[in-house]
């Protein structure tokens, strides 16, 4: 039998409190697809990371910008796209890690969410103009 | 705005000073909570513990302004404690390493019970 993803899809307005709806959806999905908790929670917040990264740095928190949040939900995996409406430009090519040792707290979110999840990276986008971050998380059986 | 408010109340219990952060913990409660702290430092405690026990949603924003402030801490020369949160967000405090500047339990009476 053939295997085939099927995707779920909202847009939420570049405001700050948004990205708890991606978080729920998230969750709920992964709890569906029969995810643990535990990786629900990691999930969930690694989500809501890149949403606010979207609409900080990629729509600039205009309100008149959208973040849209595609679910492709495969048997064992699922796999998540954020896209901007890339008005912040490209982001950069690294993103090293915070450290709090020298008190730089820059790209904390990044660094949350590729320890949160199984892949996370900026794709090349084919959702549109702007940048596109995937995570993807896979269901151990 | 999706985000619930954060709310403060302070505690005393003997010689420690417990800061109750209620709601979401994001950068739109930055002078709330930095306030409390403040306030809390007035008195002079030997110890100011958050509890983290009444608290749904941190983001990074949030845990940027905890770690601003374990870090004002550790300049004056002592340290600011956390109990009551979730496993996801200890896992995610100990991700970003606040540890090395800030003791954390996993409950109240843990905290107090030295």
């Amino acid at each position: 039998m053939s295997k085939k993803s099927h995707f779920v899809e909202i847009r939420i307005p570049s405001e700050l409190g948004y990205e708890k709806m991606a978080m729920k959806l998230a969750g709920a999905v992964a709890q569906k697809m029969g995810f643990a908790s535990d990786r629900i929670e990691d999930l969930k917040t690694a989500v809501a990371e890149a949403c606010l990264n979207a609409m900080e740095h990629g729509n600039q928190l205009d309100a008149s910008t959208q973040v849209l949040v595609l679910l492709n939900i495969d048997d064992d995996r699922l796999a998540i796209d954020v896209k901007d409406e890339g008005r912040g430009g490209a982001p950069p090519e690294r993103f090293p890690e915070p450290d709090l040792h020298r008190k730089t707290l820059r790209h904390m979110g990044i660094y949350i969410i590729r320890n949160l999840v199984d892949e996370a990276g900026f794709v090349e986008p084919d959702l549109g103009k702007g940048n596109q971050f995937r995570m993807v998380i896979h269901l151990q059986r | 705005m999706l985000n619930k408010k954060t709310e403060t109340r302070l505690r005393r219990i003997d010689k420690a000073i417990i800061i109750d952060l209620i709601g979401d913990v994001t950068g739109q409660g930055a002078e709330t909570i930095k306030s409390a702290y403040a306030e809390a430092l007035q008195s002079k405690p030997e110890r100011v513990l958050f509890n983290l026990g009444d608290t749904e949603y941190i983001n990074t924003s949030g845990i940027a302004i905890l770690i601003s402030i374990a870090m004002e801490a550790e300049n004056a020369e002592h340290k600011i404690e956390f109990f009551g949160m979730s496993a996801h967000y200890r896992k995610v405090f100990e991700l970003v390493r606040l540890p090395l500047y800030a003791q954390m339990y996993q409950t109240e009476s843990e905290a107090l019970d030295l």
